[in-house]
């Protein structure tokens, strides 16, 4: 009677592990499937990144201008206010 | 032989037996089980290293200066190569070869047709070089390039050739080119290959910028293959902390750029331009002539690794001036209007004439005038009046022979002699900046003193440090007081007299107009010191100054070494020191006064 039970246990829990196990399979799939979605995007993201700094570089963005015929005043007018810009009229 | 003779050899022989498992098993336990279980836990679990991305390098606005970005390691597998190895060794040099850099010295002047020769010496021996490590021996797989940019992987992999793959690994990007370049260092490998920083700050914050490499052991089966319900067990990958730096990008630029048009309009073999903030230490901007380009390190010399501002001393001439000032002023041994008595000609001092630059001598002139002037004969009066023993011990307080405490590697700080190693003519000679050995930024830090009222700044480059979870702020010390707040405040002033009436100082055809501004500022010509003597040719031109002169926010120091055109200070390292503060003035809109 007991080893009769412990056999019917047995194979319940093998039927169970094996349902567990396909349900799991699936799951796992689409895992990886968004896995190497998430993967794509952090790379896809990287390359961004990547090309954006090159974009905001200060050096290259200043020789850009230098060479669209910007260039630096060696003097600035420091303008000094003679009286009030703007006065209440009463 | 009798039963218990025979029983006794069966004795012998099973201890025999007994004391070889034994030993064996002692062998195996205690002598060679650590590799046994290495070996063991080698068949039965897989074990990858997940490496950690080093962190980043940022500016204190948060933009990068150094980053990460993806590479490709190019490898082969020998055994399923089908094309002969030369021709895929000129196929892979051909595209490659674009990626070894062209080094000149700076200024050199190089013709289309030279750098066209260069890459095609480049390529051949690159080729060379391919060639030689798919033909080795007895290897299976051969790593042939490091570092292949994305592009270049696209173009090798159109090729089709059979037996090349890559594997992504990590390489560092500086978006600013070499900007900063001594300041950053760079990521080298160590004797195992794995990556290393060396030099500046990645070198000196190595261990928090490459964080902690992860782990993954999973159980496999006696084929190798990983046992889906096996054991796991993982140790998580802990990235690098970043970085954020005191500096600032636009003045950093700035301040390269001004410090290369001095360099090459005064034909100087180098320079040093710092911009720090007196108060807190921050530097701000530190530029450096020669520099490298840090993604290229190995194609250059590495003599320019080290950051001369630290690494290299120097006599800092006349801009050593207004330290000794202040150490007489702070010890009530003369004022501003103390008039010199021993300045109407040059001075005989231990068996030496003491002249003055121009051999102009100015009787009675007072301690101000003394540096407006930038008088030997007036500063040999300053040192009488304030005693060796004094001097030499406010030269100590002020830094020099110490570490300023720098967050760099490679701090060079120059021993300061003992007092009884100084002959008289050592002592007047060192109240105008000869005979001590200083590097620029404990001349920076000196000066700090004198603009924040008294008291030494730390300087450094890290303001934070921050992980995944945190941002640690980091504290810089003030350091200890080294003259009083009235003091620093009178010598300011007295270097202002110094920026504005100096007679041969800072040409105003050459230097921009900023009369609005109250600048302390003093210049320096220092002959160079080699083997034992004077260099007859070649000084040392510096300028250090700060501004506003009521509540200084920024001190400047500007060096050019040996420049060709005219050898004077004010003349050559004076136009680009106020370029710098004409650009900060603009930059964070400094209004006059």
């Amino acid at each position: 009677m007991i080893i009769s039970g412990v056999v019917i246990l047995v194979m319940f829990l093998s039927v169970v592990r094996v349902i567990i196990a396909n349900a799991s399979v699936e799951a796992s799939e689409k895992l990886k499937v968004l896995d190497k979605k998430i993967n794509a995007l952090a790379a896809e993201n990287e390359l961004r990144a990547e090309k954006l700094r090159v974009k905001e570089s200060l050096s290259a963005l200043s020789l850009k201008a230098e060479k669209s015929g910007f260039f630096k005043v060696g003097n600035y007018v420091i303008a000094e206010p003679k009286g009030p810009v703007a006065a209440v009229i009463k | 032989m009798n039963f218990t003779t025979k029983t006794r050899l069966l004795y012998v022989i099973f201890g025999i037996v007994f004391a070889a498992i034994i030993s064996r098993l002692f062998y195996w336990q205690v002598i060679s089980g650590e590799s046994m279980a290495a070996q063991a836990e080698d068949q039965h679990f897989y074990t990858l290293e997940v490496p950690a991305k080093r962190g980043e390098i940022l500016f204190s606005n948060q933009i990068p200066l150094v980053s990460n970005k993806n590479a490709f390691l190019l490898y082969s597998n020998l055994s399923k190569i089908k094309n002969t190895k030369s021709e895929i060794a000129e196929a892979l040099s051909g595209i490659l070869y674009t990626q070894i850099p062209f080094v000149a010295t700076s200024g050199a002047q190089v013709t289309e047709e030279e750098k066209d020769k260069f890459l095609k010496s480049s390529k051949e021996e690159l080729e060379k070089k391919l060639e030689k490590r798919l033909n080795l021996k007895n290897a299976i797989w051969v790593n042939l390039a490091h570092f292949v940019p994305r592009l270049s992987k696209e173009k090798i992999s159109s090729l089709k050739i059979n037996g090349l793959d890559f594997t992504p690994e990590d390489t560092r990007d500086y978006p600013e080119g070499s900007m900063a370049a001594q300041l950053t260092g760079f990521v080298g490998a160590n004797r195992i290959g794995d990556p290393k920083g060396y030099f500046g700050l990645e070198g000196n914050y190595d261990r928090e910028l490459s964080g902690k490499p992860g782990v993954v052991k999973i159980e496999k089966d006696a084929f190798g293959r990983p046992i889906a319900i096996g054991s796991e067990e993982r140790q998580e990958k802990i990235d690098g902390s970043t970085l954020i730096t005191t500096l600032d990008r636009s003045v950093q630029l700035f301040t390269e750029s001004n410090l290369a048009k001095g360099v090459s309009d005064w034909k100087a073999t180098g320079g040093t331009a710092i911009v720090m903030d007196p108060i807190s230490g921050a530097i701000i901007a530190f530029a450096n002539l020669p520099k490298y380009d840090q993604a290229n390190f190995p194609y250059y010399e590495s003599k320019l690794y080290k950051n001369p501002g630290i690494a290299d001393l120097y006599e800092p001439g006349s801009i050593f001036k207004p330290l000794v000032m202040s150490a007489a002023l702070n010890e009530a041994k003369i004022t501003p209007e103390t008039r010199c008595d021993k300045c109407a000609g040059p001075r005989f001092v231990g068996g030496y004439y003491i002249h003055t630059f121009n051999n102009q001598y100015h009787p009675n002139l007072t301690m101000t005038d003394t540096l407006v002037n930038s008088d030997n004969t007036g500063m040999t009066f300053v040192g009488e009046k304030l005693g060796f023993d004094n001097l030499i011990s406010y030269v100590r307080s002020f830094g020099f022979g110490e570490k300023t405490g720098v967050d760099m590697e490679e701090e060079a700080i120059g021993e300061l002699r003992k007092k009884e190693n100084f002959y008289e003519i050592d002592k007047a000679t060192l109240t105008f900046g000869q005979g001590v050995l200083v590097n620029a930024l404990q001349m920076v830090r000196a000066f700090s003193a004198l603009a924040n009222g008294g008291y030494l700044a730390t300087p450094h480059l890290v303001e934070s440090i921050k992980t995944d979870d945190k941002n640690i702020k980091l504290s810089w010390p003030k350091g200890k007081r080294v003259v009083s707040e009235e003091t620093a405040r009178t010598v300011s002033e007295m270097m202002v007299h110094v920026c504005n009436e100096s007679p041969t100082h800072f040409p105003k055809d050459r230097v921009p107009f900023l009369a609005q501004y109250r600048i302390s500022c003093k210049s320096g010509t220092a002959q160079i010191a080699f083997q034992g003597k004077y260099k007859e040719k070649g000084t040392t031109a510096s300028v250090i100054g700060y501004f506003p002169t009521d509540k200084p926010k920024y001190l400047v120091y500007v060096k050019l070494n040996e420049p060709e055109v005219r050898p004077w200070g004010s003349d050559t390292a004076g136009p680009v020191f106020f370029a710098i503060v004409r650009d900060l003035i603009n930059y964070y809109g400094i209004s006059p006064n």
